[in-house]
This record gives structure tokens, sequence and C-alpha cells, in this order.
């Protein structure tokens, strides 16, 4: 029998090492993959995804929330959804995984230096924009002017928060918040507005012409988002936006992820506006 | 150019030769009256002037489903397929162009191990076929996507071998083989005259698009019987002792779970997957973008329930035949 | 390793889909050991209580005593698995719900005298309870009830193929019934998973494991009209095991 650990269909052995709970029902995974995977994982980049496999559930892609960590191990912050994740959340901590990767096209980052950044986060969509905030941060000084804006359904659904605060205190990053519905009572301790983020939006004055975006969200957002940024002056192929997609084999074979002619998989899961506005059914 | 020929009442003697290469398969008509490639049991059994198989020889390469990977003990491996050296006789044009095709997919970066594995153990026989009225290629002709060529001729068939393994069969054969000064006329026109289309097509306000959508009953039967449809689905299943197996499917994108995502679906109406088809099937994804994989076999047009022939909706554009898929 | 607590029961039915369990005969000493067969009064006699990681339920509901049970399992499984077609369309059972009225029925059935048996029309689980899965089939595939209750030892659900008879049918390269011999095949419209088990013996798909998810029933009518058959025959056909289908429907 050949072993051919390295396929990339193949997934590496990787161990769940903690898992934090987020919110009610969307955890933070930290899964240390075996070594031989080391050398692919990490040449990760924010934006890029991983296909997670869960032993007789399945697998699902999935984009890490934090930067290849020095020791291997990655972050997946994963919602219970589906049969896959039902499984996922269900794993006690030292359960084996799998996990191979990763694919796609991540975000531009060569591109992007010296560029202010505005980040719009919608929901989930903060995890895939946390490691693309956590490359911005560590790489500061070639950056510009870094912005977050990070809308969640309620207050209790705000992952991060506190880590988000805290990056924002320490300065180098604009964070601004925002929740559809208010909270009954106070909560937090940092100021937070009410309101969707396309409102957010409105009011902030940036030096758009010279701005990357990067947004991440679900697909309603990525419509109204995108339009109100090129109005604001950015140009359509420095708006970024990390789509989602049901990648199976993540290799550009089982054609899942099809948008227009592209595939998610290999083209993606980052696209720039002006590509997907040649095609009509990407958002 | 001298040819090598194979007289007709060679042709068993030259079939039970290549059984020296592999088991043989080759079209035969199943009892309940299907054409399928089988093992070829007895070369009476070989049905030389079928016109299509319901499944094309995909099958040998991606089968329906498999496993294609297991779970033991805390790893994932591969699956090595089994399979021993498989001869195939008898193949149309128009099917080894759509193997080709399938190489492309599979064989490219990343070779997808299962089918490569049972690619190199498949010889390819290619016979030369008459068109009938599904067919919508564009006449009879030549592919030099196989091992072997025959060309069907009045008493016997041209061959031309198209490799290595190709050669080694007509050296092994060569005492069934004439030297003949005329060559049995080779077709000059090439392949399917479905061409690569324009990707704007699908939007198009043709009324067909709508009718086409009603009518769909989404059995599938279109993809599952195209040389050239490769979508898959993968899923996992656990066994009782705590081991896994990840099996690979056909999927079919006129399926309603084709474009869902957790909580949503991109391709929620059948219109919108009919126009996924003809996206895929004329015009191509990364990378094979601008290549039509259509090689006119005809199947779709033959097995649809409906009716459905996608190619009407762009029926009054120009043909031209010079190009391949 | 926790031993999944399982009440296996039926309600309203012939017994088939519990029997097919049963007819697991391989793998049947490793579910026993696997799973704390809590509750199965169709295999053994001592019966346990709840309560249960999941309660697999053949049959449709249509009596009082069938209701009962029913809420019981619910109230005492975390999973409720509705098992066989009668369990999540109403089955053979509620074939004639649309024809006749009840009385009719089990006047014919029980004569005129004293009424022995109280019942209602046979309907599905999901008319009284929620059910969080289903596996579909007259009687439903081995290799089906197998998957659900590996993945329930994996604290999962398996994902089960949702694609129409046809599917199956045509990959198994058999003579397509409706199209060249013009018979009444249900193939297109019926959910596949049982890999085209009759067609393959040339015979007709009769339609027992229910609609696929998309059914384009409107369609598929039309095609049973064109060949000959009546609309009378076709919706008899149609009703078999599931009563109520919505004919124009085009989804």
């Amino acid at each position: 029998m050949t072993l051919l650990a390295n396929h990339p269909d193949t997934p590496f052995a990787a161990k769940l090492l903690q898992r934090r709970q987020l919110s009610e029902d969307t955890a933070l995974f930290t899964v240390a993959p075996e070594a031989a995977a080391l050398p692919s994982l990490s040449r990760f980049i924010p934006g890029q995804f991983v296909q997670l496999s869960v032993p007789g559930a399945g697998e699902i892609p999935i984009s890490p929330a934090d930067l290849a960590h020095e020791d291997g191990t990655v972050d997946l912050c994963v919602r219970r959804v589906g049969h896959v994740t039902d499984a996922l959340h269900q794993a006690p901590e030292g359960s084996t995984l799998g996990l191979r990767g990763p694919f796609g096209a991540g975000f531009p980052l060569a591109e992007m230096t010296g560029h202010p950044v505005l980040l719009l986060a919608g929901g989930l969509g903060i995890a895939p924009l946390r490691s693309l905030l956590l490359h911005l941060l560590q790489n500061g000084e070639r950056f510009g002017e870094i912005t977050l804006m990070y809308g969640a359904k309620k207050p209790t659904l705000m992952l991060f928060r506190e880590e988000l605060a805290e990056l924002a205190a320490r300065g180098g990053l604009r964070l601004y918040l925002t929740v559809d519905f208010a909270p009954e009572e106070p909560w937090g301790g940092f100021s937070c507005a009410v309101g969707l983020l396309p409102d957010l939006l409105k009011g902030f004055s940036f030096d758009a012409a010279n701005s990357y975006a990067a947004i991440c969200g679900p697909p309603a957002l990525y419509r109204c988002l995108g339009a109100d940024l090129e109005r604001a002056g950015v140009a359509p192929q420095r708006i970024l936006l990390s789509l989602e997609r049901r990648m199976r084999c993540g290799i550009g074979r089982c054609c899942h992820c099809a948008l227009g002619q592209k595939l998610c998989c290999v083209d993606g899961p980052v696209f720039r506006l002006s590509e997907l506005k040649e095609i009509p059914e990407a958002l | 150019m001298a040819k090598t020929t194979l007289k007709n009442i060679h042709l068993s003697h030259f079939l039970e030769l290549l059984r020296l290469f592999g088991e043989l398969h080759g079209p035969v008509l199943s009892d309940q009256g299907v054409f399928s490639f089988a093992p070829l049991a007895s070369a009476s059994d070989l049905q030389l002037n079928y016109s299509r198989t319901q499944i094309p020889p995909k099958k040998y390469l991606l089968p329906f489903r498999e496993e294609i990977l297991h779970y033991q003990k805390g790893a994932y491996r591969q699956a090595v397929p089994y399979g021993s050296e498989t001869v195939l006789f008898g193949v149309h044009p128009c099917d080894l162009d759509a193997m080709a095709y399938l190489d492309r997919v599979f064989l490219a970066e990343a070779a997808d191990s299962c089918y490569a594995t049972r690619r190199a153990n498949l010889t390819l026989v290619g016979l030369s076929c008459r068109p009938d009225d599904f067919c919508f290629c564009s006449g009879p002709r030549e592919s030099a996507a196989c091992d072997l060529f025959l060309q069907a001729g009045e008493d016997g068939f041209s061959l031309t071998a198209r490799s290595a393994k190709g050669e080694a069969i007509t050296a092994a054969a060569a005492d069934l083989l004439v030297e003949t000064e005329k060559e049995i006329e080779p077709p000059a026109c090439g392949s399917c005259n479905v061409l690569p289309q324009d990707p704007q097509l699908r939007f198009s306000a043709h009324p067909l698009w709508v009718k086409f959508a009603e009518a769909c009953v989404s059995c599938g039967a279109c993809s599952v019987c195209c040389p050239t449809c490769y979508c898959f689905d993968l899923r996992e299943y656990p066994s009782l002792s705590g081991g896994a197996e990840r099996v690979r499917e056909w999927d079919n994108c006129l399926f309603v779970t084709h474009g869902e995502v957790a909580g949503g679906n991109f391709r929620a109406t059948r219109l919108e997957r009919l126009r996924y088809r003809f996206l895929h099937k004329y015009c191509g994804f990364t990378p094979l973008t601008g290549i039509t994989s259509c090689v006119g076999c005809g199947r779709c047009k033959e097995f649809c329930p409906v009716g459905i022939d996608l190619r009407e909706l762009f029926q009054d554009l120009p043909l031209d035949c010079g190009r391949t898929p | 390793m926790n031993r999944p607590r399982l009440a296996i029961a039926g309600l309203t039915a012939c017994s088939g889909c519990q029997l097919t369990l049963l007819n697991c005969e391989e793998e049947l000493a490793e579910v026993a050991a696997r799973f704390d067969l809590v509750s199965f009064p169709m295999a053994e006699s001592v019966e346990g209580g709840a309560p249960f990681d999941a309660a697999i339920v053949e049959g449709a509901v249509s009596t009082p005593g069938d209701l009962a049970n029913l809420f019981r399992l619910r109230n005492s499984s975390r999973l409720l698995v509705a098992l066989g077609t009668c369990a999540i369309f109403g089955g053979v059972a509620a074939m004639n719900n649309g024809v006749s009225t009840r009385e009719e029925l089990v006047a014919a059935v029980y004569g005129d005298g004293e009424k022995t048996v109280e019942s209602f029309a046979p309907a599905p689980l999901t008319n009284f309870v929620s059910v969080d899965f289903s596996i579909t089939g007259c009687p439903p595939e081995k290799q089906e009830v197998m998957a659900l209750l590996c993945a329930l030892l994996n604290g999962t659900l398996p994902p089960l193929a949702t694609y129409p008879v046809c599917t199956e049918c045509r990959s198994r390269e058999n003579l397509c019934l409706l199209l060249e011999r013009k018979e009444l095949c249900l193939g297109p419209i019926i959910q596949g998973g049982c890999n085209a088990r009759c067609p393959a013996t040339g015979i007709v798909c009769e339609g027992c494991r229910g609609p696929v998810r998309e059914a384009n029933v409107a369609q598929e009518l039309e095609l049973l009209l064109e060949r000959g058959f009546g609309r009378k025959e076709i919706e008899r056909r149609m009703s078999r095991f599931k009563p109520e289908w919505d004919y124009g429907q085009r989804r």
C-alpha cells in the first residue's frame, strides 16, 4: 500500500488541543496538526482556508481565525450548524481530527502594503478577518491606518470582543462595533453602536482613494457594502471579499464552489469586487 | 503511407491476443437490452456496430461510488483502488476525447490517486463509428486519445498505434496484420461541432431557458450519462468499530443540493442550475475556461426523459468543425 | 465508552422496518454490544425505561395509543428518528385517506358490528411531534439503517443521498422503463438510495421511498399522461405510499 500522506486530498492527523466557547453556538478550536503538516500549513496566508475533518462525520472548509502559530497550531472558529460541526462541538479535547490545506487565494498582502485597510466583518465573518487583522497589526509599520468595523446580531454573539477591545486599546487599530439589536441591560464596558454595518460606514471619513477594504459576512452584506465602499471612493479592485461556498475537495475538482467560471476553492475564496462584477450570480 | 490492416476474419484472434494485455472489455448488449461496456466473455458478445453505451467509459476511471479514504487508528489513508490491467476495446472517438478531457481534470497538478491508478491500468483501443441521429459530432473521425485506433473499412480495420502500449499490441499481433498500400479512408474532419460558447449566453432571454427549467425533472440522467461530467460529492460514514470511510460519488449540478451552503443556496432554482450546466459544459471552468467539454456523443439527448437539448439555445449560431475540445 | 440508549418502537405499521434492523445479521452482535437497546418491544420481552439518546420509530400515527406512545418517546429522547415511509408520509396505511372516510374503511375491515378499534386517518409523525432525522423506504435500506446507527455512535447523523431513483438506476445501466418501455415508473420524483432495486429487476419504481426533495411532480404527471396512462391511475399509484401530492408542483 502506498502511503501518500501529503497528497492534498488526504488529511493530516491533528489533535484538538482546546475548545473555547465564544457564544452559544460558536467556539474557537485550537488544533495541533502532526509535524508532517507543518511545511504546508506554515505557508498559510490570511483569507485562505483549510479542510477540517471530523473522523466519521466528514469535512468542512474553514478559514483559520489566526495566523499560523509558531508551534504549528491553528485556531478555527466554527459555528454549530450541520452534522459535521455538530460532531466537532461534541468532540472532547484530545480527540483526533484531520486537517489539510491551506487552499485557495488569500488576501493580496504584498499589494496592500503601505495602504490604509478597512476591515468589515458581519457575524461569523470576523473569523477570516481576524487572521488578516492580526497580520496587519503584527506588521503595522508596513500598513497604513487599520480600521475594523464589526457587526453582530446582539452583544452575546459578538465574538472576540474583549480581545478586540484590548487590541484597540494598545493603539494601531480603530475599532467600531455595532449590534443589530440593543441589549436590554448594560453590558461589556466599551462603546457599541446599535444598527447595521452599512450605517457605521455612512458616517465614517477615511482616505478612500488610497484604501483597501476587506469584507466577510453574510451574502447580503457584500451586496450593500460593496456598493457603499465604491460610492465612498474605494477602487473596486481594492475591495476584497471573502466568499463562502460549499468547497468539498478544495482542489478544484468537485465543482460545488463554482461562481461563474471561477472556482472559489482555487481562484478564491478572496475575490476582488471588480472580478465579481462580471459574475452576476457571485453575490 | 503504408497502413497496417487487420482483416475481418482475424478480428477474433486479435481480441484473444488483446487479453494478454489485460482483462478484455468492450461494448455488449446487456440482458435488459442496454449497450454497456463490460467484460467480453467471448468475441461473439462484442457489439461492433453499437451506437453508444448508456454509461460512458468514465466509469472505468471514476466509478459511480468509491471509497477514496479510510480512517483507522487516528489516521486517514488513501484507498488504493483494486484494479488489474484492463483493455477497453471499441471506444468511439467521442468517448476517447471525453477521457482525454477527464485526464486534464484529474491528472493535472496533484493528480487524483484513485483516478491515476485506474488510468494507468487502462489500455484504450479506439474504434471508428458511424454517427446516428442522436450524435452531434461533426462526423466520422479518428481520435488520438487512445493507445490504438481501429478505423473500420469494408473488409477490415486500419490500425494506428498512438502510444507505446499500442505499438506493443501491433507488434504482438504482427502475424495477424498485413501492410496495405491502400489506406482505408481516414476521415479528415475532427471532433464535436459544439464549440466553446459565450458565457454570457446563459443570461440570454431565450424562452427555451424557462421551458427547460419547467420541464427538467432533475433526474440526473444527462450528467450521469455524460462522458465528461465529473462533479462529485464527498461523504463520510463511520463504522461500528470506530473507523470511517470517505466516499466519493458522482454528483449532479441539476440537484438542489449542489449549490447549497449552511443556511443558503447559490443555485436555488432549476433555471440557475441549467445555466450552471451550460456554463460548465460549453464554456469551462478554471483552468479549462474557454474549452467545451461536450464531445457530441448524443447521450444527454437520447437519455433525457423530457427531451431537453441545451444546444438548441445556441443552435442558430454558425458551426465550425475545425476546433477540438 | 458510553453506550447510547436506544428505544426502537413501532406504531401503526407492519414491523418491516424494525425487521430490517434485525436483518442486519452481520452487524447485530456489535450493535448490541455498542448500544444499550433499552426498549425494543419487537425483539425483547424486557422493556427498560426512559430516557433515551435516540428513539427510532416505525409506522404512522393512527390510534390514540400510537399518539400516547409517540409523545412518550418524544419526551424521553434526545433524538427522534422516523424510520420508514409510514412514519414519514403515512405510507400504505394512509393510501385511502383522501379516498374514503375513516368510518367506511373501518366498516370495510371490521364489518358494521360493534366498533372494536378506535382509530383516525393514519398520519406522519411530523403532524404531532418534531422529528430530528428520517430514513425513508418501505422497508428502509439496511445500509442506511446501519449508517444511522454508526453515526449515532459517533454523536452525529449520517449524510444520506438526496437524489432521485433515476440517478442510481442510470448508473447501474438499467433499461429506462419510463422512456424505453413507456411504463408507469415514478423514478424521477422518488427519493433514491435504494440503488434502484426494482428497476434493476425490470419492475417500475412504485415510489415506496416517497418524494425526492425537489420533485417536479407536474412534469412527471405530464410524462405519464403522454404515455397513455389515465390521471386516476397515476394518482392511485402515486398515493400508494404517500397520500397527498401537489400535482401542480413544478419545483
